[in-house]
């Protein structure tokens, strides 16, 4: 169930990344072809941006994709490492979620005061900071999941903390 | 608490966190939000953590947002798409053949055809990371396929990206130009030799690594290749030409910025892989699947660094250490070695951009004021932030040359062979500090 | 209890340490040293390295940092009210935009309350100066030349440019010199000494005098917590430097304006720049399109229950009151 929702949250970035090639080309094209361009496309690029970049997190976190430096790690030993895994996970854990709670601030704010930004079309500024907050929120939840997961593997000493890979 | 000894001790248990495994974004991101905690909760003599909690989660917020929310970024998933598009619809495998038919008899050749493709690319890109992202996704996968040696195949390209900002366009030079007020097109033609000759050490680098240890890049078992078989494979690679000339000449002759040529590129690259109907939908669906994971990841990472810069700005160290290079009276050649010191740290941590805005406010009045050429300085500050890409712990261009192999090659084994470019980049570092016409002939013949 | 040490407030600045407004800002950092004995104090964190100009509002209000330099166009819900100074009314003076905003800012109730809303207080007004044009090929003479030109524009004045049938291309200020190297754009809107510290007349052949407006909705705002934690004394010397700030940043303005615009047309470093005056008729079809982008300030500010008419009213009258004085007496620093 979350798996699914968060390759379809994947799924969405991928269209934010389509989205940017079809409004830049679109306005490189009718810049030279028709003498006009897109209106507000430089907002509506940094509006994609958010999307494309943040809400695939939580699949990069669930398949353990974030870079790591394991020169030392891989001489430690198997009790150590799983120690070591369950280490990365929480402090990530909860030193991200200051993060998240501005995230959620900011959403609310964009929403109450109904900001927007200054151009042709005036658009809204809450569409960007809600996918901020969702791309974000299901990152620091899978964290949380992965963050059990370790520990609790950490704890019975045993199985590879690779395991949680298939939560 | 002393802000400089708070921003002595956030670098340090950076060290210590990656050390221990943690994932380096985690690490960044972790330790901007501790330590800018502190420091709004140190501000005022007493301790008062409610109090920081606002000012810091703005700032975590602000950086973080305000990174990815950016236009001129957008180039980075697009060339990142362009990479994997390129490479499932089997247009980079069309190139290789012809390098390698091209190629044959130099050792290291389709290493070499990759970091000399990096410098073509660095014509149509102006981010390092772009460059690499792009780069990587083409030249690894085929040179695994040969059979190069990992760490070879890999470090070429981490190494070749970093040509990115020094071969015009450039966002770097951009930014230095604003911070100098000097003719970002003077920079720009500044760049073009120390670029080249960047170029050239990468390939003698490989030269030297292949002839060595001839199994690093083993040469092809059909040695005896016809001219015939010559002209049908360039060909056969003509979709990547004409990509190559429709941006350069759209850049360069006013037609698309450098950051709309990455959707131009991706447009194109898509076109004719549809038309020459060499890209089914999955494997559409297999290249955007790829870019938004790698794009995040390595985004993620970026987004951290900004945050860690942030937190680094408020302790005042960049300022700091200027003054006290200023105050020790040195003569200037060491004061010029310090500068390389401070920025070869700090490229160990941060990324360009940042370390741009921390220290170029206070450098540049620092050098102006020793009588030295500023465009020259400005080639030497991009040199030094390209090297940062690539050197430990935290090297963007590794990573996402990391994120392109996954665990196919350990990040180990790409700063292994690093080091050999890293070398190289010493040796052309100096080169450029010893020898300012280097950087400077270009922009001087040009503008009288 | 021993002395209290020196109060030090850190400023962000998105820009970086170079040109007329940093020397400004350097300028009201010393004098507030100076004329407090060292009690006061002010660090500048320069090119945004603390946080970006679009977050600049918000951070100051949550006292990230203690004062900032704040763009009204990149937060138009928050700071409405004081976009008044944005618009294209024929107020190209520098100095006259100052002093009115500076009025404006601190004694109109509508902007006092936008600032209270946001936790800032305001602190002195920027201007941009007089916003003009530079082109490539061929200039712009008439209101009719803008047509079919690539221009790079922004605020109001772009969407007249817009209206007259440019074809507007967005980049930043500083992306416009190889927008016009290579032919990307035709013209970019500009600001005289911005022309010269940028290089572009290395790239432009003409530069069009509009004497339409300026961007003048630039302010220097303070976390209110903070201006609150000033001692008597020290806000007696931060209001002071303050007010003089228009003063001392209008003459650097003029300075600038008037040294480029000799240099362009004497010629610098072996490049000349047509000056081209529009002519009064011309002037006022600028201005006449520009009423729709000032009625619809007025509209937004009604509906969000400010009194628009009022403040414009104010602001206008402002102009007036200073353009008047520097008609009468001359600019400060020339008296
Ligand atoms: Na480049
Ligand atoms: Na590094």
């Amino acid at each position: 169930m979350l798996g699914t929702l968060e390759r379809a949250l994947s799924g969405v970035a991928a269209l934010c990344v389509i989205g940017l090639c079809v409004v830049i080309t679109g306005t490189v094209l009718s810049r030279g072809l028709l003498g006009w361009s897109i209106p507000d496309d430089v907002i509506i690029v940094r509006e994609l941006m958010i999307g494309a970049i943040i809400l695939p997190l939580a699949y990069v976190t669930s398949s353990r994709s974030h870079i790591a430096v394991e020169v030392l790690y891989n001489h430690l030993g198997r009790r150590t490492q799983l120690c070591l895994m369950a280490f990365g996970t929480s402090f990530g854990f909860v030193t991200l979620l200051p993060l998240l709670y501005a995230a959620w601030n900011e959403l609310l704010y964009a929403l109450e005061a109904e900001t927007y930004f200054f151009g042709d079309l005036e658009l809204p500024e809450w569409p960007g900071k809600l996918a901020f907050f969702v791309g974000l929120f299901f990152f620091i939840f899978r964290l949380s999941l992965l963050m059990a997961s370790d520990l609790r593997t950490a704890w019975n000493g045993e199985g590879s903390a690779d395991n949680a890979k298939e939560l | 608490m002393d802000p400089i000894l708070l921003g002595a001790a956030g670098f340090l248990v950076v060290l210590v966190l990656l050390a221990l495994r943690v994932p380096i974004a985690f690490a960044l991101a972790g330790m901007a939000t501790i330590c800018t905690l502190i420091f709004f909760a140190t501000k005022s003599g007493d301790f008062d953590l409610v109090r920081a909690f606002r000012p810091t989660t703005t700032l975590l917020f602000s950086n973080t947002f305000e990174l990815i929310h950016s236009y001129n970024l957008s180039m980075v998933p697009l060339f990142i798409a362009l990479g994997h598009v390129a490479y499932r619809a089997g247009i980079t495998t069309d190139i290789y053949h012809a390098a390698r038919i091209w190629l044959a008899r130099v050792p290291g050749g389709v290493a070499m055809a990759s970091v000399i493709g990096c410098g073509g690319f660095s014509a149509i890109t102006g981010s390092s990371v772009a460059c690499a992202s792009a780069m990587g996704r083409i030249c690894v996968p085929e040179m695994l396929r040969f059979k190069y040696d990992p760490r070879l195949a890999t470090s070429s390209v981490a190494a070749g990206g970093t040509l990115g900002s020094l071969i015009p366009p450039s966002v770097l030079f951009i930014i230095y130009g604003i911070f100098t007020e000097t003719s970002i097109n003077k920079l720009f033609l500044a760049g073009v030799i120390p670029g080249l000759l960047s170029l050239a050490g990468f390939v003698l680098v490989i030269y030297i690594w292949v002839k060595r240890d001839p199994s690093a890049g083993p040469t092809p078992d059909e040695s005896e290749v016809s001219g015939g078989q010559r002209s049908s494979a360039a060909l056969k690679a003509w979709p990547a030409l004409l990509l190559f000339v429709i941006v350069i000449g759209g850049i360069y002759g006013g037609i698309f910025t450098a950051t709309e040529a990455a959707a131009i590129s991706l447009s194109i690259t898509l076109l004719v892989s549809v038309l020459q109907r060499r890209l089914s939908f999955a494997d559409f669906k297999t290249a955007m699947w790829e870019t938004v994971t790698q794009t995040s990841a390595i985004f993620f990472i970026a987004a951290s660094a900004k945050m860690f810069v942030a937190f680094i700005a408020l302790t005042g160290i960049a300022p700091t250490l200027v003054a006290s290079v200023e105050a020790a009276q040195l003569a200037p050649w060491l004061v010029l070695a310090a500068i390389v010191a401070i920025y070869l740290v700090m490229g160990m941590f941060l990324d360009p951009l940042g370390i741009m805005v921390l220290t170029l406010p206070f450098m540049v009045p620092l050098v102006e004021g020793m009588g030295l050429d500023i465009i020259w300085f400005g080639v030497v500050v991009v040199k030094l932030l390209e090297i940062g890409l690539i050197t430990p712990p935290v090297g963007l261009n590794v990573f996402v040359i990391s994120s392109v192999v996954g665990s196919q090659v350990a990040l180990e084994k790409i700063f292994a062979g690093i080091l050999r470019f890293l070398a190289m980049d010493v040796i052309v570092l100096a080169l450029l500090v010893a020898f300012p016409v280097l950087s400077l002939l270009l922009p001087n013949s040009m503008w009288q | 209890d021993s002395v209290k040490a020196e109060t030090v407030l850190t400023y962000a600045e998105a820009s970086p340490n170079r040109g007329a407004r940093a020397k400004a800002l350097n300028w009201f950092a010393d004098e507030i040293a100076k004329r407090s004995n060292g009690d006061l104090k002010i660090e500048f964190q320069w090119g945004g390295a603390l946080f970006d100009a679009k977050s600049s509002l918000k951070g100051i209000g949550d006292g990230a940092a203690d004062l900032g330099s704040v763009i009204a166009a990149y937060v138009p819900r928050q700071m409405h009210a004081l976009a008044v100074a944005d618009l294209p009314l024929g107020n190209p003076d520098g100095w006259v935009g100052m002093r009115a905003t500076y009025d404006l800012a601190s004694n109109n109730e509508a902007l006092k309350a936008s600032f209270e809303k946001h936790n800032v207080g305001f602190v002195a007004a920027f201007s941009t100066s007089a916003v003009q044009i530079a082109c490539r090929g061929s200039a712009i003479r008439t209101v009719e030349d803008i047509k079919g030109k690539k221009v790079r524009g922004i605020g109001a004045y772009g969407k007249v440019f817009k209206d007259f049938g440019a074809n507007m291309v967005r980049m930043s200020i500083y992306k416009a010199y190889q927008g016009l190297d290579t032919g990307l754009i035709d013209c970019s809107q500009g600001y005289t000494y911005a022309y010269r510290a940028l290089k572009q007349y290395e790239v432009a052949d003409s530069l069009t005098i509009f004497d339409w407006g300026q961007i003048g909705a630039f302010a220097i705002l303070g976390n209110k917590d903070s201006l609150a934690a000033l001692s008597d004394s020290q806000r007696a010397v931060l209001r002071e430097v303050s007010s003089e700030f228009a003063d001392h940043y209008g003459a650097i303005l003029a300075t600038a304006n008037t040294d480029a615009e000799q240099a362009f047309s004497d010629g610098i470093d072996g490049r000349k720049m047509e000056i081209i005056r529009l002519e009064a008729s011309e002037r006022a079809k600028l201005l006449e399109a520009s009423k729709k982008y000032v009625t619809e300030w007025v509209e937004k500010a009604n509906d969000s229950g400010m009194p628009g008419e009022a403040v414009l009213a104010e602001y206008q009258e402002l102009i007036a009151k200073y353009q008047a004085e520097r008609d009468e007496k001359g600019y400060p620093w020339a008296r």
